[in-house]
């Protein structure tokens, strides 16, 4: 994630405001004021391009009228705007909440579970929860404390969608930006491997390749996952950048003798880190249910880690005896994926630079 | 348009060996196809020995490929590597039985999501339309394999309260039922059900999402303008033209329907193609493993092929070229 992000756009909107921060990038001009615009720190921070934004004469009108009238204006960072909109969406916060709390209880495992995950006891197992020696979700039926798995099991399948959210992220990317920002040929030749993942049913390719290479820790089964999820990645950043090569900030940095690199990292990737955000927020909420469905028949992590998917798969014997060993475990990972959409809505709305700050 | 389907057809040719050529080499690379059967003492050297010259396990790869491509078309498929079984009689019955289940539920998702998609988008943001919203949210988050348990789960709850069997949780039908259609109904709603809802609540966005951009679009102004009455305007002149996306939609996501099988088949023991896969792959029995791969993506292809062909038929501005 970049660092820093720059940009500012006025609140009271005063339009044709040419942006102080920006003047040595022409190609950032008035349509850019909303949009993302990332400082990159992937990109080569050479000095700005020598070409100077004209200071317009409204702007300085502007600002004598406003000095006059002791009038500020508040100045927002482009993350300040994001935020703005990303709080309007209460479902989206709400959500964000939810989902910092699941992965800082996922991250303090160690310190919340009130016993080890595969801490044996007999003579109390197959209990239901109860509060009675801190067993919030019961036992299970070696007598294990079921809160406590769930807490390791949290973290095996959150570790598990970081590892594909980023790797897939990182390929599809590369993948992407290089078929839409070459065409051609090149373009032809990648997409056409993306079809061919289209053709295989995806869990049944997925199956396969874990069944024979990769099942076992959750970074090896993350890394499996990923070779199949950066096709769409692929395909979205593609898009992307076959529309923005053709804008004309892109024609004008050409213009200017800015290399391809730079193109590329300083002034395309900025643009396109919307719908990348959004769509790597979605690959980690199907990579949780692609993860738990894979663990869960058997081919995902193996024991002793604990995962969610596996915890159901091995409470599923005592469906109706138990209720808790399957039910609980479900829960999670439906809430879970259900707070990682509504925040990826609010993230799509949140970086549109089309929608406007009510 | 024959031109055309013909054309595509020749396509996919190429796509189809590629696709399970890489598999084959992938599958062959990483793992011995005899391994499960080294480990049984009973086993003897000549019979190991037997099944590597029929299956041509000591050749290249490439030469193993073309036996095996070979054996698929001209011979159904062959024989298993491991119990020299015929592959075709149990992928046939498999597919028929999956054939079943995947109708069905896709057939009661398209019609639920319809009814679904177009009240949302006559009521857009009403209680109704938000109600819908949300739930195919959370239809979107459950995972299938939790979905089918939590059915199983009410369904013998219910068994155990009452003594009334209305669904079985598993199995094709039983041994000898007096109504075999109702029999085999009750089998089958759990797995229907498990499969239908990820489709419903996918479905009914995307008609939700056409029939708001077709409500909005100036010929249903037109008609409207005209007094035609409402139901008119909605069910002949918006209706029509809104379910065109969704065939698309629904004959892309086959593929995806396919993967849902795979995890609804084995909760429900319902012997079909998702049975069949898991089966195989737990006896690492490579050879009907190409097979259902070979056939699941001749589905894949077909059904691409038809979403484009009827998109074609149903759009006029959309020509074959």
């Amino acid at each position: 994630m970049p660092s820093s992000i720059r940009g500012s756009a006025l609140t009271s909107r005063i339009p044709g405001e040419p942006d102080q921060t920006r003047t040595g990038e022409p190609e950032f001009t008035r349509t850019q004021d909303e949009a993302i615009a990332w400082n990159s720190t992937m990109g080569p921070k050479t000095a700005p391009a020598a070409v100077e934004m004209p200071d317009s004469g409204d702007s300085q009108r502007l600002k004598d009228i406003m000095d006059r009238e002791g009038l500020e204006v508040q100045h927002l960072t482009q993350w300040q705007l994001i935020r703005r909109k990303f709080l309007q969406h209460k479902l989206a916060v709400i959500s964000l909440v939810v989902l910092v709390i699941i992965v800082l209880a996922a991250v303090f495992a160690d310190v919340l579970a009130p016993y080890a995950f595969d801490e044996i006891d007999l003579p109390n197992r197959s209990r239901a929860p109860t509060l009675e020696g801190s067993h919030f979700f019961g036992t299970d039926k070696l007598g294990r404390d079921y809160f406590s798995r769930i807490l390791y099991g949290l973290r095996t399948s959150l570790w598990v969608a970081l590892i594909v959210s980023v790797v897939s992220t990182i390929i599809g990317t590369v993948v992407g930006g290089i078929a839409g920002y070459r065409g051609g040929r090149i373009d032809n030749f990648l997409m056409r491997v993306v079809d061919l993942f289209l053709v295989l049913p995806f869990l049944a390719i997925l199956l396969i390749l874990s069944a024979f290479v990769g099942q076992g820790s959750p970074t090896r089964v993350g890394f499996i996952l990923a070779i199949l999820f950066w096709t769409g990645l692929a395909r979205i950043v593609r898009g992307v950048f076959l529309s923005l090569r053709e804008k004309e900030f892109v024609e004008a940095a050409r213009a200017a003798g800015a290399s391809d690199s730079r193109i590329i990292f300083r002034h395309i990737l900025p643009n396109a880190m919307g719908p990348i955000i959004v769509a790597m927020t979605l690959v980690v909420a199907s990579a949780i249910l692609v993860e738990a469905a894979l663990s869960f028949l058997g081919f995902g992590i193996q024991p002793p880690n604990p995962a969610l998917g596996k915890l159901i798969a091995d409470g599923q014997d005592s469906l109706v005896t138990a209720w808790w060993l399957v039910t609980i475990p479900g829960i999670f990972i439906v809430v879970i994926s259900l707070a990682v959409n509504f925040v990826g809505d609010g993230m799509r709305d949140a970086l549109d630079p089309t929608q406007v700050v009510k | 348009m024959w031109v055309y389907i013909l054309r595509r057809t020749l396509v996919s040719i190429p796509v189809l060996i590629v696709a399970t050529m890489l598999v084959f080499f992938g599958m062959s690379a990483v793992t011995d196809p005899l391994s499960q059967l080294r480990l049984i003492p009973e086993v003897s050297q000549t019979t190991l020995q037997n099944i590597i010259d029929s299956k041509h396990l000591d050749d290249p790869m490439i030469v193993q490929y073309w036996f095996w491509l070979q054996s698929a078309i001209l011979d159904g498929f062959g024989t298993t590597m491991l119990g020299s079984k015929r592959i075709w009689p149990d992928l046939s019955r498999a597919l028929w039985h999956t054939a079943q289940l995947v109708l069905v539920a896709e057939a009661l998702a398209v019609s639920m999501a319809v009814v679904l998609g177009v009240l949302a988008a006559k009521k857009q943001y009403s209680f109704f339309d938000y109600t819908t919203t949300t739930i195919s949210f959370i239809g979107f988050s459950v995972p299938i394999f939790w979905f089918a348990l939590m059915l199983q789960f009410l369904a013998v709850s219910f068994f155990l309260a009452t003594d009334i069997r209305i669904f079985y949780t598993f199995g094709l039908s039983s041994p000898d039922p007096t109504y075999p259609l109702l029999d085999r109904i009750q089998h089958m709603a759990l797995p229907v059900i498990a499969l239908l809802y990820v489709s419903v609540a996918q479905y009914s966005r995307y008609m939700r999402g056409s029939m708001l951009e077709v409500l909005h679009s100036d010929y249903v102004r037109t008609a409207r303008a005209k007094g035609l009455p409402e139901r008119t305007v909605t069910m002949k002149h918006a209706l029509r033209n809104a379910l065109i996306p969704l065939v698309t939609v629904t004959a892309l996501n086959i593929g995806a329907v396919l993967g849902g099988v795979v995890i609804t088949e084995t909760i429900f023991a319902w012997p079909g193609m998702g049975k069949l896969f898991i089966d195989s792959l737990n006896r690492g029995e490579l050879y009907t493993l190409m097979a259902w791969l070979m056939v699941t993506a001749i589905i894949v292809i077909v059904f691409n092929l038809i979403a484009d062909v009827l998109y074609a038929l149903l759009d006029p501005r959309i020509r074959f070229d």
